[in-house]
C-alpha cells in the first residue's frame, strides 16, 4: 500500500484531494448538525419559558382578581358574589402555583414562590380575621386589623412579588434569545475559521505538490540539458519510486545507452578509418583490374559481334568486313585482310589501303601467304615494320604478320592475314585464331549455301513468274505455299498484304467466289479431291470466271511426292479465254463450212453419180455437167477463201504489188455483176483525179468482188449499188453503198472478225462462211489501207475502202535517187515484204536502199555506209544472210553498222552471237522494225530520202513470174 | 395410186438433184422452197414421205417436224436430209420426230433405194 502510494504521483494527488474533500464534508456536516442542535435546544427552552411566562402571568392575574374580590367583599360586606369569587380565585391560585412550581428552576424563582406562598398564607389569615370582623360587623376591628397587620402592604408586596416573577421569566426569555444569537455568531465564527483552515490546508497541499513534482522536474530538466550539452551528470531522484523516479531512471538508462553507443561508435569509427586506409590501397589494384577488364570487355564485345555476324550475316561483304574488323580487335592487332580464295577474290580489310590490298591479292600466290595455304596451317612472318607502320609506333619496330588459312573440308577457302606492329603473337592467341578460323569456315560454308539457295529460290521464283499459267502450290492441309504473279493478275487470288500463304478456307473462299456459279461445285470438288491427294474424276477441267471480263480457265493439277510420300499439290490455271473464243468460232465455222461445203459437194457428187448410173439425154448431161462445174467452182472459191485467211494470219500471204488503176478494176467487177443481177443497178461516182496505187491487183479485185457481192447479197430486194471515189488527206477513198438490209449496231464492231456472221442461225437466208470481210480487211491492212463501215438497219450499208496515196509518190521519187552514205539498207528477196518494210521505214522519215541478194548487198556496201541494215537470212543467190552478217561484222569499215535481222528462221541466239543488233522473226508487225531502228538510230540525221535500187516495176513483175 | 412425196429444199440445185433422182419411179412429187411452204404442203395433203432439208429460210426443217408432230400428225413419214452430219444432229432430229436421217453429201442411187424401200413397205 505504502509502496503503491509512493510509486504514483497521480495516486498521491488523488489521495490528497479526496482527503481534502472528506475534511470539507465532515466539517460541513459537523457545522450543520451543531447549528441544528442549537436551534432545537433554543426552541425547546423558549417553549418552556413561554409556558412558565404564561403561568406566571395567569398567577398574577388570579392574584389581582382575588385581591379585587377580597376588597369588594370587605368594602361592600356582601358575601355574594365577592366571597365566592374570592374562593374561586383562591383555588385557581393554588392550581397556578402547582403548575408553575415544576417549571421553576433557579433558586431566586423558587425563593420567590416560597416567599409568595408564605405571604399568601399571611394574607389568608388576615382575610379570615377580617371575615370575622365583618361577620361581627366590627368596622373598628377591621380598621384596626388593617392597621395592625398592614393588610394593604401585604397586598402590594404580593403584587410586586408576582410582578417580579413575571419579569424574571421575561428576563429569562430574553437571556435565552440572547444566548441563541451568541451561539449563532459563534457558529459563523467557527465557519469562517474552518474556511480559513481549508485554504490553509490547500496552500499546504499545493506546496507539497510543488515540492514533490515541480522541483524534481526542474532538476531533471536541468540535468538533461546538462547531459545534452555533453556534461557527465548523474540524474537526481533515481531512488524515487514514482513516475519521476521512473523518468529519471529511464533517462539515466538512456544517457548510459547513449554513452555506451558513443563509445561503440568511436571504436567502430576507428576500425573504419583503418579499413578506409586499406581500401585506398586495394582501390588502386582494382583500378588496374578494371582497366584490364575493359580491355577484356572490348575483346569480348568484338567476339560477340563476330559470333553474331558469323551466325546471322547473310551478305558476303558484310560478313567479311565484320570478320576482319572483329578479329583485329580481338587480337589487339593493328591491321589485317581476309580474302576468299574463289574466283572473285572477295575480300575485306581494315587499316590497309585499297592499293596495298590489291597488290597483296595480286601477289597472293607468290607471297608469304602461299605457305599457309599450301600447308593448311598458320604461318607467322616477322619483319621490320615498314615506314608507314612504324610512323606512329616509333622507330625500329618489328611487325608480325600471321597468316591463317580458313579450311572447308580441309580445303583452304579463304586466307586471313593479321598484322601486329611491335609485338608477337602468343601461343594462346594463335590457338584462339585457329579456333576462330574454324568458326569462320563454318560461317562461309553457311553463307555459300545460303547464296546458292537464295539464287535457286530467286531463279525458281523468276521461272514461276515467267510462266504464263497461274501456279499455286498448296501443302497437304491445303494451305497455300506459293503462288506466282500470273495467279495474282489472272485471278486476283492474292491478298493485298502480300502474304499469300493462307489456309485453305481463306484462299479458297476468295477463289471460289470468282468461279462462275455454274462451275463452282465442280471446281470445288475438284480442288478438294486434289488437296486430299485423291485423283479427281477429270484430270483437268475448264471453268469460267465471273470476273469482268469473264475468262475461261483450264485448270489442272499435279500431286507432289517426296520419298513416295504425298506432300502437296500444284494447281495450274491456264487462261484459255482466247483459245476458247477461237474454239467457239471454229466450231461455228466448222458447222458453217460443213454446210457450205456439203451443199456444193452434194451437187457435184450427186449429179456425177446420176450421170454414171443413169442413161441421160445429151441436153440433160450438159445441164448436169454445167451444174457440176459451177458447184465445183463454188467449192474452189470457198477453199481459197479459207486458205487465204490461213495464209494471211500466218503472215505468209505474198502480195505482188504493182501499179494498179482502181477505177478500171471496179468497173470490171461491176460489169460482171451487171450481167448477173437484174434487180440491182450499179453506178460509179468519181470525185478523184488519180486512181492509181501500188498494190496487188488480184487481191484488190478480190476485195472489190467481196464488197460488191455483199452489197448485192444483202440487198435481196434489189436497189442501187453506188461506188464513189474521193480523195481526202492524201488518201483515196472508195465508198460502196447498198440499199439493203443494213447491219445492227452491235454487230458492227465484230464485222471484220473472221467467221463472224450477222445471222448465223440455221434459218439464215444468206449463205457464207464469214470470211470475206476478214479477208478484205487483211488485204487492206497489208496495203496500208483500211476498211470503214457505216450502216443503218433496213436502209443499207456503206463500206469505205481507204488507200494511201503517199507511197506512190515516194516510190516514184525514189527511182531517180543515187547512192548515199545514209539511210537504211534493206536486204530482202521477197519484193512485197521489201516494199512493205520500205513503206514503213520511209513513213518514219528514214531513207531506204533495197537489194535482193547477199552479193548485191556486199557490193552496195563497198560504195556506201548505211545507218543500218535490215537483213533477211534466206536470200536469193549463194550468200545467205548469215554470210552477209559475218562479212559486215568482219570488215573494219562496216562492223559498227547495226544490223536488224528480219527472218522466219528462229535462230535468234545465232543472230546475236554474230553481232546482230536486233532479231525480228517473221511475221512481225512492220512497226516493230521501225521501233527498233528508231531506238538505235535516233540520234542520226535523217534526210527523208528513199532509194530504191535501179530496177523497174516491170523488172519486179518479171522476177515474180520466175 | 402413186405414192405422194414432198421435197423441201431451199437450194435449187439440190432440189433438182433430188427430184431428178426420184423422177424415174412412179411418184407424185411436190416441191417446197422453204420451211414454211413445206409446212403448208404437209397441212394440205397426206404425203407418204417428206424429204426435209434442215437449214432453210422461214422455218428450219427441225421446226417443221416439231410443229407437225405437235399437232398430232404422226402418220407422215419424214426423212431429214441435212449437211449437219454430226451424230448429235441426228439425235436431235430423231428426238423431234424424224423417221429417217440422211446426211449430205448423199448418193442419189442410195436415196432412190431407201425411198423405194420405205414406200414399198
Amino acid at each position: 500500500m505504502n509502496r503503491q502510494w509512493r510509486s504514483s504521483l497521480s495516486r498521491q494527488f488523488v489521495w490528497f484531494m479526496s482527503g481534502f474533500l472528506f475534511l470539507i464534508l465532515i466539517a460541513a456536516a459537523g457545522l450543520g448538525l451543531y447549528s441544528q442542535s442549537i436551534e432545537a435546544k433554543y426552541e425547546e427552552k423558549v417553549v418552556d419559558l413561554r409556558q412558565k411566562q404564561q403561568y406566571a402571568v395567569e398567577l398574577e392575574d388570579s392574584l389581582n382578581d382575588m385581591f379585587f374580590e377580597a376588597r369588594g367583599y370587605l368594602g361592600f360586606r356582601v358575601d355574594d358574589p365577592f366571597l365566592s369569587n374570592y374562593i374561586v380565585q383562591k383555588n385557581m391560585i393554588v392550581d397556578k402555583i402547582k403548575q408553575l412550581k415544576p417549571e421553576l428552576e433557579s433558586r431566586e424563582e423558587k425563593a420567590y414562590i416560597t416567599h409568595l406562598q408564605g405571604e399568601l398564607v399571611n394574607y389568608y389569615n388576615l382575610f379570615e380575621a377580617a371575615q370575622i370582623q365583618v361577620a361581627s360587623d366590627n368596622t373598628e376591628g377591621l380598621q384596626k386589623l388593617s392597621k395592625d397587620r398592614g393588610g394593604s402592604n401585604l397586598v402590594y408586596d404580593l403584587r410586586d412579588q408576582t410582578r417580579d416573577l413575571v419579569s424574571e421569566v421575561e428576563n429569562e426569555i430574553y437571556t435565552t434569545e440572547q444566548d441563541l444569537v451568541d451561539r449563532l455568531s459563534n457558529l459563523q465564527m467557527l465557519f469562517v475559521s474552518f474556511v480559513i483552515f481549508l485554504l490553509l490546508i490547500a496552500t499546504i497541499l499545493a506546496g507539497i505538490m510543488a515540492r514533490r513534482i515541480g522541483k524534481p522536474l526542474q532538476e531533471l530538466a536541468l540535468a538533461s540539458s546538462q547531459v545534452s550539452s555533453g556534461e557527465n551528470v548523474e540524474m537526481p531522484h533515481v531512488r524515487r519510486s514514482d513516475e519521476l523516479g521512473e523518468l529519471a531512471r529511464s533517462f539515466n538508462l538512456m544517457v548510459k545507452n547513449i554513452q555506451q553507443n558513443e563509445r561503440a561508435l568511436i571504436t567502430s569509427n576507428d576500425a573504419l578509418v583503418e579499413q578506409s586506409e586499406e581500401l585506398k590501397g586495394s582501390k588502386f589494384t582494382l583500378e588496374q583490374n578494371v582497366k584490364a577488364m575493359n580491355v577484356q570487355k572490348k575483346v569480348l564485345e568484338h567476339r560477340n559481334e563476330l559470333n553474331r555476324s558469323l551466325a546471322s550475316t547473310l551478305t558476303k561483304s558484310e560478313l567479311l568486313q565484320s570478320i576482319i574488323t572483329n578479329m583485329i580487335h580481338i587480337l589487339n592487332s593493328d591491321k589485317g585482310i581476309i580474302v576468299m580464295l574463289n574466283q572473285g577474290k572477295d575480300y575485306a580489310s581494315l587499316g590497309v589501303s585499297q592499293e596495298k590490298v590489291h597488290e597483296w591479292i595480286d601477289h597472293l600466290l607468290d607471297g608469304p601467304g602461299v605457305k599457309a595455304i599450301e600447308q593448311k596451317k598458320f604461318h607467322i612472318v616477322q619483319r621490320q615494320a615498314s615506314i608507314g607502320e612504324a610512323g606512329y609506333h616509333g622507330v625500329e619496330e618489328i611487325s608480325n604478320d600471321i597468316y591463317i588459312p580458313v579450311l572447308s573440308d580441309n580445303e583452304p577457302v579463304a586466307l586471313l592475314c593479321i598484322t601486329r606492329i611491335g609485338g608477337e603473337f602468343t601461343t594462346d592467341e594463335v590457338t584462339e585464331l585457329s579456333d576462330l578460323s574454324r568458326q569462320i569456315s563454318l560461317a562461309l560454308d553457311k553463307l555459300r549455301l545460303y547464296e546458292t539457295t537464295e539464287n535457286e529460290r530467286q531463279i525458281n521464283r523468276e521461272i514461276l513468274n515467267t510462266i504464263r499459267e497461274g501456279i499455286q502450290l498448296v501443302d497437304r492441309e491445303g494451305t497455300t505455299r506459293a503462288v506466282n504473279d500470273q495467279m495474282c493478275t489472272m485471278l486476283d487470288a492474292c491478298f493485298p498484304d502480300g502474304a499469300n500463304e493462307k489456309p485453305f478456307t481463306e484462299w479458297s473462299s476468295k477463289f471460289f467466289k470468282q468461279v462462275d456459279i455454274n462451275d463452282r461445285d465442280e471446281v470445288s470438288s475438284y480442288v478438294h479431291d486434289v488437296i486430299a491427294g485423291v485423283k479427281p474424276k477429270q484430270s483437268e477441267l475448264i471453268y469460267q470466271t465471273n470476273t469482268e471480263p469473264s475468262l475461261f480457265i483450264q485448270m489442272y493439277y499435279e500431286h507432289l511426292y517426296t520419298d513416295g510420300k504425298f506432300i502437296g499439290s500444284i494447281f495450274v490455271h491456264r487462261d484459255i479465254t482466247r483459245e476458247h473464243e477461237v474454239d467457239e468460232m471454229k466450231n461455228e465455222f466448222v458447222s458453217t463450212v460443213s454446210h457450205e461445203l456439203r451443199t456444193p459437194l452434194s451437187s457435184v457428187l450427186g449429179f456425177t453419180e446420176l450421170m454414171l448410173s443413169k442413161e441421160l439425154k445429151p441436153e440433160k448431161q450438159k445441164k448436169y455437167l454445167n451444174t457440176i462445174y459451177k458447184e465445183a467452182k463454188r467449192l474452189t472459191s470457198l477453199i481459197n477463201d479459207f486458205l487465204d485467211i490461213q495464209r494471211m494470219e500466218a503472215g505468209k500471204q505474198n502480195y505482188d504489188k504493182t501499179r494498179i488503176n482502181l477505177k478500171e478494176m471496179i468497173e470490171e467487177v461491176l460489169d460482171n455483176y451487171r450481167d448477173h443481177s437484174k434487180l440491182h443497178s450499179f453506178t460509179i461516182e468519181d470525185l478523184a483525179e488519180k486512181h492509181e496505187i501500188i498494190g496487188d491487183g488480184d487481191k484488190i479485185k478480190q476485195v472489190f468482188n467481196n464488197f460488191v457481192s455483199n452489197a448485192v447479197k444483202y440487198s435481196p430486194e434489189g436497189g442501187t449499188v453506188l461506188t464513189r471515189f474521193r480523195v481526202e488527206n492524201d488518201q483515196l477513198y472508195l465508198d460502196i453503198r447498198d440499199e439493203g438490209l443494213g447491219i445492227p449496231q452491235d454487230a458492227l464492231s465484230k464485222l471484220f472478225t473472221k467467221f463472224f456472221r450477222v445471222d448465223n442461225s440455221d434459218r439464215r437466208q444468206i449463205g457464207g462462211t464469214g470470211l470475206g470481210l476478214a479477208i478484205s480487211k487483211e488485204i487492206m491492212t497489208a496495203h496500208n489501207g483500211d476498211v470503214l463501215v457505216t450502216s443503218e438497219l433496213g436502209k443499207g450499208s456503206t463500206f469505205t475502202l481507204v488507200f494511201p496515196l503517199g507511197i506512190e509518190k515516194q516510190s516514184v521519187d525514189s527511182k531517180s535517187g543515187e547512192l548515199q552514205d545514209s539511210g537504211v539498207l534493206i536486204v530482202e528477196d521477197d519484193e512485197s515484204l521489201a516494199l512493205l518494210l520500205m513503206e514503213e521505214i520511209t513513213g518514219n522519215g528514214f531513207a531506204v536502199h533495197h537489194c535482193r541478194s547477199g552479193e548485191e548487198a556486199i557490193e552496195l556496201l563497198e560504195q556506201m555506209t548505211p545507218e543500218g541494215i535490215v537483213l533477211d537470212i534466206m536470200l536469193d543467190g549463194r550468200m545467205s544472210g548469215w554470210d552477209v552478217l559475218k562479212t559486215v561484222k568482219e570488215t573494219e569499215r562496216t562492223k559498227n553498222i547495226p544490223i536488224f535481222v528480219s527472218t522466219v528462221s528462229e535462230e535468234k541466239q545465232r543472230g546475236f552471237e554474230l553481232g546482230a543488233k536486233d532479231y525480228l522473226i517473221k511475221p512481225y508487225p512492220p512497226k516493230n522494225l521501225t521501233k527498233s531502228l528508231i531506238k538505235s538510230l535516233v540520234n542520226k540525221n535523217n534526210n527523208g530520202k528513199i532509194l530504191v535500187p535501179d530496177y523497174s516495176i516491170e523488172d519486179k513483175e518479171e522476177g515474180l513470174s520466175d | 395410186m402413186a405414192p405422194k412425196l414432198l421435197v423441201a429444199e431451199d437450194e435449187e440445185i439440190l432440189r433438182m438433184l433430188i427430184v431428178d433422182t426420184l423422177e424415174d419411179d412412179d411418184y407424185e412429187i411436190d416441191e417446197a422452197e422453204d420451211g414454211a411452204e413445206a409446212y403448208d404442203y404437209i397441212q394440205s395433203k397426206a404425203y407418204d414421205l417428206v424429204l426435209l432439208d434442215y437449214m432453210m429460210p422461214e422455218m428450219t426443217g427441225l421446226e417443221v417436224i416439231k410443229k407437225v408432230r405437235e399437232q398430232g400428225n404422226h402418220d407422215v413419214k419424214i426423212m431429214m436430209l441435212t449437211a449437219k452430219a454430226q451424230k448429235k444432229d441426228e439425235e436431235i432430229a430423231r428426238e423431234a420426230g424424224a423417221d429417217y436421217f440422211i446426211s449430205k453429201p448423199f448418193s442419189p442411187v442410195e436415196l432412190a433405194n431407201v425411198v423405194g424401200d420405205i414406200l414399198g413397205e
